[in-house]
Order: C-alpha cells, then structure tokens, then sequence
C-alpha cells in the first residue's frame, strides 16, 4: 500500500504535463498558406461580448445640439442597422469614420451614441468630417455605455431586423475589418 | 560592425555548445584523457556569451540605431543607466541574458564541484549543456538580439518610462539569477539519475545549489514588489498578475525542495521526491517565461510577442520537461526505503508543510491558467485575480504558518511531543499579544488570525533558536563545527522570524491602512488621522527626456516637521506617455503616501494620501528571509561518501 | 494583434480621469465601503489586469459610478454583480463565480491536501505496522 501512497507525487508533474498539452493543442494554429509556414495565436485578445442573441438594450440619451435623438422609430426598419459609440477625442474613432460614411452611403441606418463629449467639439467633428448617422444622442453619464456592455470607445454594434444583437466590433471598423466580419451582413 | 561580430560570436558559442555535447557524451569511455581540455572549453563558452552581450549593451550606449532592437527600446535622450538597462528590458535581450546566466552557473558549478565524483560532474555538466543548445538555439533562430534596420531611425522609440527606475534595472538580472540557478538543481537531478549509480551523495550539492536560486529569486521578487508599491501609484505591493504568479511558483517549488533536502540528508529517504521537486523547479521557471512570452495570459508584463516564438518557447520547454520527466520515470530508484514515521517526528510533518506549499503552488497555477483552460474548453472568458487568491490560499497559508514554529521544534524521529507546555504556552501568549492590538484598533477576525500567526512565528523561532543554542553547546568538539552548524540555524531562525515578520506587515497593511482622498487649493491645510498637511505649491519644469508638475506638502505631527512630500507627474513626450510618481515618505511604523491627481482648476488638485502602516516590515521580512538563505548557504560541507 | 494595441491606445486616450475622485466619494460611509468591496472584485475591461478601484480609465470610473448609484438605490451586492455579468461577461469579475466549471477551479486545491494527506496518513501507520 505505502508504494502506491508515494505515487501521489507524479500527480502535480502529471497535471503540469496536461496543462502543457493543453497549450500545445490550443494555443496556437499552424497553417500552410502559399508555401509558408504561418503560426497564429488562438487566443482571442478580444472581450467577447455577452449580449449577441439578445434584444438590444435601451437608450438614456440627452439631446446632442439640434440633432434628432435616437428613439424606437429610427430602428424601426426591416433591415440591419449599426449602433456607433464614439467621441470626439477619440482617434480611432476618427480612423474609422470614413467607413462609416460609406456604409451609410449603401443605405444603412447608423445611430450615433456621443460618449461624454464635448457638444461643441462633436459638432466640428461631424461638419469637418461628414454626419453617417440618422439619429445622435449624448450619453454625458455614460450609462447607455454600461447598458450595451460598452468598455472603450469606438465600439460599434449590428442589429438584425428584429432589432437583436448580431455582433459587436470593438475598436474602429477599418477595411479588414468590414471585409472579414461586416461585409456578409451589408452586401448580400 | 559591433553587432555582426556580437551575432558571429552567438553562432561560434552556439558551435561550441554542440560540440561540448558531443564531447562530453563520448568522453564517458573514450576520450576521458581530455578532461583538462575539455573544462578550459566550458569557460570560452561563458566568455563568448559574455562578450556578446557586453556588445549588445555597448550598441545601446552609442544608440546605434541600426541594430532593431536599439531602436524599438532606446533613445538617445535617455540617461545613461537605462541605455544599458535596455539591453535586457525587452524579449531579445532578456533572452541573451537568460543564456548567459545559464552558462554562468554552468561555469561557476564546474569550478565548484572538483571534489564530486566525475562521473556525476560530467553528466550534470552534460544535461546543462543541453539546456543552454536549446535556448541557443531558439535565440538564434527566432530572436536574434543584432539584427540590423535596412533604414535606421533617426531616434530610437524610447523604452517605456514607468520601467525606466532604477530598482527595474536591477530586477529583471537578479531575478534570472534566481531563475537560471534553478537549472543546476534541475541539472544535477538529471545528471545524477543518468548515472545509474544510487550511491553517489547529492544531498550537499542540491543543497547548496537550491539555496544559492533561493535568495536571488526571493531578493528578485521583493524588487519587481517594491517597485509595483512606489511606481504604480496607489501603494499596491502584490497584485496576483500572471507575472508574479509565475515567479512566485519556483520559489514556492524551491522553498518545498530546500525542505525535502533535509530529510534527506537525515533520513536517506524521499530521494525520487526531492529529484522531482528539483526538476519541477527550473520546469516551473521555464513554464513562467512562456507564460510572460506568449502573450496567451493577459498580464501587465506583456512584451512584443509573435506567435511563432511562443510556439517555440513552448516546443522547447516540453521538449526538456517531458525528457526529463521521461528519465525520471524509467530511472528513479526502485530501492524501498521508506523510513520508519513516528507521528511526533519531523520528518512526517516536514513532508505535511511540503504539501501545503506544493497544494499553493497548485492553485497559484491553476488559478494563473485557468482563463486559458476555460477559453480553451468553453469557449468563454473569465478572470482570475487578487480576490480568488486572497479566498483560496488564505487557509493553506494559515495551516503553513500555524504548523511552522512546531515541525522546527520538534525532533527527528520524534515520539512524542516533548515540550508540549512551553508550546502551549507559547501559543497563549501570542493570542494575549495578537488580542491585546485590538486595544487601539477595531477587531477584526482575519486581523486576529494574522497577528496571532506572526506572533507565533517570530517567537517560537526565536525560542526555538535560544535553547538549542544551549542544548548544542555541550555537544561542541570544534570551533568550526560550531560555526558550521550554528551557520544553518542562523539561517533558519532568520528565515523563519523574516517570514513571522512579513506575516505581520502583510496583516498591518491590509487591516489599517488608512486613505484619504480630496481636492485640495495651494495653500490649503487639512487633517489626516493626526498628521497635519499643508499644500505649500505646484512647480513645473522640464527635464532631459521628459516635463513634469511636482506638489510640495509638508506633513507635521504635533507641530513637528515629519517630512516633506513632492509627488509629481511626468509627461514623456516621446511616448506621449503620462506617468504619476508618487512620494513616500517612510519611517519604521507608517508610510506616508502621496499622489497628485487631477488639476481641478487654477490652483487646487486632487490629493490622495495614504498612511501604510508597518509597510516596511514586508521588506524587512523579505530581506530576513534571503538573508536566512544567505546564511544557511555558508555551511556547505565538502563531499561526503555515503554512508546508508 | 493590431486590435490589442488599440485597446491600449483607447485606453491611454481615455485615463483623463484618474482612480476614485473626491466628487465620486459616497457620504455614507457603510455605502462607500460595500462601493470599494465590491469594485475590488470587478475588471477594468480596457487596461492590464486593474480593477475599477484602481484603474485611471473612463470605462473604470463610469462603473464606479454606476456602482454607488446602485447601491443608493437599495441594490445588494449580487445584484450589481449579476448585472454587470449579463452586460459584459463573466470576465468582468475577478473573482470567478462558485458555480458549474469554476467548481474544479476552487476545489482542486483543497482535493489534493485532503487526498495525499491521507494517502501521507496511510504510509505513516503503514510504517508503525511494518515495524
């Protein structure tokens, strides 16, 4: 029996072996791409969001200058429609607008949510820039941010038909990104 | 130029490594005439690693641009100190770094061990060897530290300024001291199992070579903690980030096998237990670097990585951990000797406290991997920090602290308790001491626990320490045994008091720490606790590398003047980085902490201040506990034959 | 890897605010302490491993906000937590919750003390036996 009870040892070199495994297995993926080697990370560095499948949360907005504010009727349209966090101090935001101006431009719906901005620097950011969004409103409190699960500006999420989640981009929608992720959605 | 011949010189040791290996497999029979040679060879092997590195830092004293690395880390603003310390404040340099100290303790081990058997000498040289092919290897392949810039920047791009300090200069070498040295137990594990021979004595070898990592890691560890406490800015000094766990899973791994060490040296026994332990050691040193490397953890430390390095690192790591598992396994002596364990000896609770600290570091790792794990299998993300430790580890730390004062007491082979009523006691006194705190202060359980442990720590081994110093004295033939022994019970009441020590800043700081948070106009007077604090002014000014803002307090007690206190703010505009440098003013009992906030308006700001109470007695700890190492190594004994 | 850094970068852009403001300060003191409780165990999403308590960023001190205000409100402790767990995901809190696969995560520990401590029990009357 006491040779057996010594063995206990080898479980912790055992487990350390397996967590090891585990990271050989996972952690990475390893593809052939035009005869070279490419070994990417399989670890997403990207806070997954929780609410994709649910029905989108409410806006507690205040008016943003003489923009009209975001309500139920802007979303009322049988077609997918972006929901757009951004500020004007924030420079990826700036990055990506153009993006913005031509989603729009392929008529979609774009609901501007202004982060804790100043009115008057937001309004030189649209007139400078162009305005992509039907509807803005100014989230001062930041709590419309906490409600949609909002952790850093630009964030920017899609809405099916029925007003649901279908995904979240953190971060600005650049040209890959609207390939890999947006492009399924906008041009079918 | 420089750089070229640093990277010749990599492949040239790199070249000799192999070469060493293949010498030194092959001089087991037949070339075992070149012994003598053969060492000199080892020692080039060193010096190379040395040169080059010592051209790495001399690139980044000129700011030669050119080199990628000088570019990605350094600027020629920089003070002097950090252009150097930059040579191993990013992924290439460290690694050269972590090679060289491996070639270091090769050299240093080879040049120790001239008493010890040959056989056992070649083959721990042998799997050390191996090692270092590896990370060579790895380092020329996927990191090379020289690689030039097709078109040099006109300045470099600055390394980051929280980490340029001078206490993160030193950090980072003497933590891979503490690391690397665990490669020799791990090579002398293997090398020893290689051997065949089960009668070769390796208890003073492990010894010695567990307690030499044992204080490098713990001085390490205390440094990156110093930091953290007066860089960070809110006076944290331990925040569970993967980087800490890992470097904290060695020393607890190393702190288990300095233990083991001894029941084997007394008992003969437990001999596959303390091999495993060593090899789990440097396993656990080289599973932290991946874990820093791979950039899979989140974690503050994150340097630049690319996937492709990760996968190596992880390729070569289970490459060395399997094989030398694998030898463990088909090696490990089949001899039954399994000492008689009498329920009042040592030896039977040592083992215990080798499983308490074995049952943290699982956890610690566990804890550290599990967002992996669950990303991994789930599909989902979690986090794990400070909270999940503080509730998880609490009660193991709380049974280790409790069980010390008495497995250091009582006797090997024991029968029964002997002084069961100075130990009793002993404890009535420490509840009577802890108890009598909550005089001044509001009682708190955990409070309570933590007193009472420190108490109980620091005087039982302090008790402990005075009467076998009066039992032992009869026992004295020489003065050098005396020397000799009382050298190891020096280390271990110093170690052991250090650790009461640390228990009681640890429980202080958490417990009274008292914060004090406000906006404050120039000129303003304000009260915290009974300190008096005066807002005198704000200075701006411009420095070499960057601009700052400084407020100057002046803090009184009773009218009289305890210091004066300039936190600041820095803005580096070559990163485009602000930093907040807090002020601390410490003295035995408090620290008193400062921040500068916010600008409010014209002339007020937002103040935080702290008061830590027995801050320093965590340092003290820390500092006792390595020096306890320290002391213990001074009685390493020449090479005894065994006898069973 | 782009991405990763942006997050940074938001991040840096947003720390105009730095950690627990006077204004932000609940005047019941029993409040601010459940507030600073409770904030010790939730995540500041956009920096390194922070928690809101301590974090300098926007997102951090939104939350924090939040936080008192919900705790004037009436709310209990699980309440908020769970709140913020169905707006952004477990990974928020840093203590993970005591359920389904976590289980393993805060057993496993004690499982091994308890199992070789027994197993070390065994070898000792083993040994008593034997002799």
């Amino acid at each position: 029996m006491s040779q057996i009870s010594f063995k206990i040892i080898l479980v912790i070199p055992i487990f350390i072996l397996l967590c090891l495994s585990l990271f050989m297995i996972f952690a990475y993926d390893i593809e052939m791409a035009n005869g070279k080697l490419s070994i990417k990370s399989n670890i997403s560095k990207q806070i997954k969001s929780n609410l994709i499948g649910q029905k989108k949360p409410n806006f507690y907005l205040t008016p943003l200058n003489h923009y009209e504010t975001p309500q139920e009727k802007h979303l009322d349209v049988s077609n997918y429609k972006l929901v757009n966090f951004w500020a004007s101090w924030c420079a990826p935001c700036r990055a990506e607008h153009k993006s913005l101006m031509s989603i729009q431009k392929n008529g979609y719906r774009i609901i501007g949510v202004n982060y804790k901005d100043n009115p008057l620097n937001a309004q030189k950011f649209l007139t400078e820039l162009g305005n992509p969004y039907v509807a803005i409103g100014s989230d001062q409190s930041g709590k419309t941010a906490i409600d949609w699960g909002v952790y850093g500006i630009p964030e920017t999420f899609l809405l099916d038909k029925e007003n649901n989640i279908l995904l979240r981009i953190a971060g600005p929608i650049t040209s890959t990104i609207y390939e890999n992720k947006l492009k399924t959605y906008l041009e079918e | 130029m420089i750089s070229e011949l640093g990277h010749f010189l990599l492949i040239s040791a790199f070249c000799l490594n192999l070469g060493l290996i293949a010498n030194s497999i092959s001089t087991r029979s037949v070339l075992a005439g070149y012994v003598s040679f053969f060492n000199r060879l080892e020692s080039l092997l060193f010096i190379l690693l040395a040169i080059s590195f010592l051209l790495l830092i001399v690139s980044f004293i000129n700011s030669d641009f050119s080199v990628k690395l000088v570019a990605n880390n350094s600027h020629a603003l920089k003070p002097i100190l950090y252009k150097v310390a930059g040579a191993w404040g990013n992924h290439e340099g460290s690694m050269l770094l972590w090679v060289l100290i491996l070639s270091v303790y090769l050299f240093l081990f080879q040049a120790s061990s001239r008493d010890y058997p040959k056989v056992l000498v070649r083959n721990v040289i042998l799997v050390q060897l191996s090692t270092i092919a590896l990370f060579l290897f790895y380092l020329l392949v996927l990191s090379n530290p020289f690689e030039r810039l097709e078109f040099p920047p006109l300045n470099g791009q600055d390394l980051n300024p929280i980490l340029q300090d001078v206490l993160l200069v030193a950090h980072p070498p003497i933590l891979y001291l503490g690391y690397l040295g665990l490669s020799i137990p791990f090579s002398i594990a293997v090398g020893f199992l290689l051997t065949n021979d089960r009668n070769l004595n390796i208890v003073s070898l492990l010894r010695f070579w567990s307690l030499v990592p044992f204080v490098f890691l713990t001085l390490g560890i205390l440094l990156g903690s110093i930091w953290a406490y007066y860089e960070l800015g809110w006076g944290g000094w331990w925040f569970w980030d993967p980087v800490e766990n890992v470097s904290l899973l060695p020393w607890l791994i190393n702190l288990a096998l300095i233990h083991s060490i001894l029941i084997l040296e007394r008992r003969n026994s437990l001999l596959n237990w303390t091999i495993l332990l060593s090899i789990m050691g440097f396993s656990f040193s080289m599973i932290g670097t991946f874990i820093v490397r791979s950039g899979l953890i989140t974690s503050v430390h994150a340097f630049a990585n690319d996937p492709s390095r990760g996968l190596f690192i992880l390729l070569i790591i289970f490459l060395a951990i399997v094989s030398s598992l694998l030898i463990y396994i088909t090696k490990r002596s089949n001899h039954k000797n399994f000492m008689k364990l009498n329920f009042a000896s040592k030896e039977l609770w040592i083992i215990v406290q080798n499983l308490t600290l074995l049952v943290i570091a699982t956890i610690v790792f566990l804890g550290t991997i599990w967002p992996f794990i669950i990303e991994v299998m789930f599909d989902e993300q979690v986090s794990v920090g400070e909270p999940f430790y503080e509730v998880s580890l609490t009660p193991f730390v709380v049974i280790f602290a409790f069980m010390l004062p008495i497995v250091s007491k009582i006797r090997w082979k024991g029968k029964n308790f002997s002084n069961l009523r100075t130990t009793i006691g002993l404890i009535l006194i420490s509840i009577a001491l802890s108890a009598s705190a909550f005089i001044w202060k509001d009682f708190k359980f955990l409070t309570f626990i933590g007193l009472f442990l420190s108490s109980w720590v620091c005087l039982g081994s302090f008790l402990e320490f005075s009467s076998s110093l009066k039992s032992q004295l009869n026992f004295i033939d020489s003065l050098k045994r005396l020397l000799i022994f009382n050298s190891r019970l020096i280390g271990r009441t110093c170690a052991h008091f250090g650790f009461g020590v640390l228990i009681f800043g640890v429980t202080a700081v958490t417990s009274w720490e008292t914060e004090d948070i406000r906006n404050v106009e120039v000129g303003e007077n304000y009260y915290v606790h009974s300190y008096q604090i005066a807002f005198k002014g704000i200075d701006y000014s411009v420095e070499k590398n960057f601009k700052k803002v400084s407020g100057s307090f002046e803090v009184l007690k009773n009218n009289e003047l305890v210091g004066t206190l300039s936190p600041e703010k820095r803005l580096y505009p070559s990163r485009n980085e602000v930093t907040t440098e807090a002020s601390i003013k410490p003295t035995l009992s408090n620290d008193f902490y400062m921040v500068l906030g916010n600008k409010i308006d014209e002339n007020a700001w937002v103040v935080r201040t702290y008061i830590k109470p027995f801050i320093s007695f965590i340092w003290i700890g820390v500092i006792l506990i390595a020096l306890g190492g320290f002391v213990s190594l001074l009685s390493f004994t020449k090479y005894k034959t065994f006898k069973a | 890897m782009a991405r990763f850094y942006y997050i940074f970068f938001i991040c840096f852009l947003a720390s105009r605010a730095f950690a627990v403001e006077p204004s932000e300060i609940l005047s019941d003191a029993k409040l601010e302490d459940r507030a600073r409780n409770l904030s010790s165990n939730i995540r500041c999403l956009v920096c390194q491993n922070e928690n809101i308590d301590s974090s300098e960023s926007e997102f951090a001190k939104d939350l924090r906000l939040f936080i008192r205000e919900q705790l004037v409100e009436g709310r209990t402790d699980d309440e908020i937590e769970e709140f913020l767990v169905s707006k952004y995901g477990a990974y928020i809190l840093f203590k993970p919750v005591f359920a389904s696969y976590n289980i393993f995560l805060y057993l496993f520990g004690p499982f091994i003390f308890i199992f070789s401590f027994i197993m070390i029990l065994f070898v000792f009357f083993n040994s008593k036996k034997g002799n």
